[in-house]
């Protein structure tokens, strides 16, 4: 081979290796993204690398979820209307869900269910026990944290 | 330049004949059932993985309507069903139900016999009480009066434990359960672990021997073949129980591990007490009822149990953290099982301690 392809290959392999080493290095970091699941399904996905979201329209409804108006001075930054599992005069409840980007927490902020324990848990950043409504089936889940060396936590 | 183009075919070529063999995607695991929400992912080749995950949600939809204490469903002989029936006619009941249930149901006489009824699955009764009293308060570690806690008293010493409440038979192909009068089944010290397992098993029966399942945040179930460590192994953390106490008042405190266990194809499940508790009279009144003085006993604040069996362990751990130290001792002595207990004055004691364990200090 002559040093022209040498230089070719070089280039090739290089590209390559900074494409990975982005990927690998420069992505968003785990631990920053979180799920807001409605029974089965993803409906929220919270990106707080970049304070970004998307939201996935609900099988039930393909309206849900609706952004709204937070809270004011309870220090979410965004929220959303999301319809719970939690059946009430014949319909489907509402679930509040709230974003609070400097703290990295997500709280279910209100819904009807009879207990509120998904609302009582208030702001939930991934530590401790999960926030859940059963009643609602709405789940919070962050994407743990690669960097701590743990796959999980009993 | 012949050679280049040699080095071009070389890498065209490689690529197309691992087309050839099923590449393996992680696919996430996201199941709402049981009152719980199981999730983690697994490694299956892209084309499999719809029937996979349908496979999976149903199999967890029919045992969370088989299991459920609190609702009937059309068509469903499950526990709700049971318990009712015994309720309404006042007297034994032989019930036939499907195989799936009995053999869960099996598995609980099993836990039953093996820790000398530690593990009771027919005193729902005695549970509900508690739970009842627990879900009342907002907060765990609610300060309540002594009034409350003497009204729960006072209505379990009515509710009689009655020895082996639940016996199964099988005839001409069919299965039994007959239930006591007076007893109540409730398999939520089982019923998960045991859908969980079996979900593994099916994984592995497929050959995704990759996977990762947290059972509701108590359980962890691994496969082999993790792509974050070298050898495949899988790292658990073992929370400490006094520094989730201690700062569950802090929004943002990541608790603290008191030891790190690493292994492949196991099952890693804590029953403790520090999540949902109530405290009046500087004693913490919990979800984990024992059999034996039908109230929560206060040894431990954690208990786990590693294992390859995520049903079993889930109804061990139960059953374990309601006996005393020396009793536990015992049993451990007799069945070889590796446990991990923390304790009140803020250290932990292990049982059967492997090579896997690794203490944080």
């Amino acid at each position: 081979m002559k040093l022209k392809d040498y230089v070719i290959i070089g280039v090739i392999v290089l590209v390559i290796s900074a494409f990975y080493i982005w990927v690998t290095y420069f992505g968003p970091e785990s631990g920053s993204i979180a799920y807001v699941y409605q029974d089965n399904d993803i409906v929220i996905e919270i990106n707080f690398e970049d304070d970004s979201f998307v939201l996935y329209p609900q099988s039930v409804d393909i309206n849900y979820p609706q952004q709204t108006t937070p809270v004011e001075g309870e220090g979410g930054d965004v929220a959303f209307i999301i319809l719970g599992a939690y059946v009430h005069d014949g319909e489907q409840t509402k679930v509040y869900i709230e974003i609070d980007w400097d703290k990295k927490a997500i709280r279910i902020q209100k819904d009807e269910t009879p207990r509120q324990i998904g609302v009582r848990r208030n702001w939930y950043d991934g530590t401790g026990l999960p926030a859940i409504s059963l009643p609602s089936k709405v789940f919070i889940v962050f994407k743990a944290a690669d960097d701590d060396g743990i796959d999980g936590v009993v | 330049m012949k050679k280049i183009w040699s080095v071009v075919n070389l890498i065209f070529f490689s690529v197309l004949f691992s087309a050839c063999s099923p590449v393996y995607v992680e696919h996430s695991i996201a199941i709402s059932s049981m009152d719980t929400f199981i999730g983690g992912h697994v490694l299956t080749p892209q084309d499999q993985w719809e029937s996979t995950n349908a496979y999976i949600k149903d199999m967890f939809e029919r045992y969370h309507k088989l299991t459920d204490n609190y609702r009937g469903y059309d068509n469903v002989v499950g526990i709700y069903y049971i318990n009712q029936l015994v309720e309404l006619k006042k007297s034994d009941q032989t019930v036939e139900i499907d195989k799936e249930l009995y053999d869960l149901l099996l598995v609980g006489i099993e836990l039953y016999d093996l820790t000398d009824g530690y593990f009771d699955m027919s005193i729902g009764k005695i549970v509900d009480v508690w739970k009842n009293i627990i879900d009342e308060y907002d907060y765990p570690g609610e300060v309540v009066p002594k009034e409350v806690i003497d009204f729960a008293l006072g209505k379990v010493a009515d509710i009689d434990v009655i020895e082996d409440a639940v016996t199964l038979s099988t005839a001409e192909g069919k299965y039994y359960v007959t239930l006591k009068y007076g007893a109540k089944i409730d398999l939520g010290a089982l019923a998960k672990g045991y859908v969980t397992q079996k979900a593994a098993n099916y994984f592995k029966e497929k050959g995704f021997s990759t996977y990762l399942i947290s059972g509701g945040g108590s359980s962890m179930l691994y496969g082999e073949g993790n792509t974050r460590t070298e050898d495949g192994s899988y790292r658990t953390g073992l929370i400490n129980p006094q520094d989730v106490i201690d700062n569950q008042h802090l929004i943002g405190h990541r608790p603290k591990n008191y030891g790190i266990y690493t292994s492949k194809n196991y099952n890693f499940t804590t029953s403790g007490s520090y999540n949902q508790y109530i405290v009046s009279e500087d004693v913490m009144y919990h979800h984990i009822i024992s059999p034996k003085t039908k109230r929560p006993e206060n040894y431990y604040l954690t208990l786990s149990i590693v294992g390859s069996d995520a049903g079993l362990n889930d109804g061990l751990s139960t059953a374990l953290f309601s006996m005393p130290p020396e009793v536990l001792e015992a049993f451990i002595q007799t069945h070889d099982f590796e446990v991990y207990t923390y304790l009140f004055n803020d250290t932990y004691k292990s049982y059967n301690q492997s090579d896997n364990f690794r203490e944080i200090t």
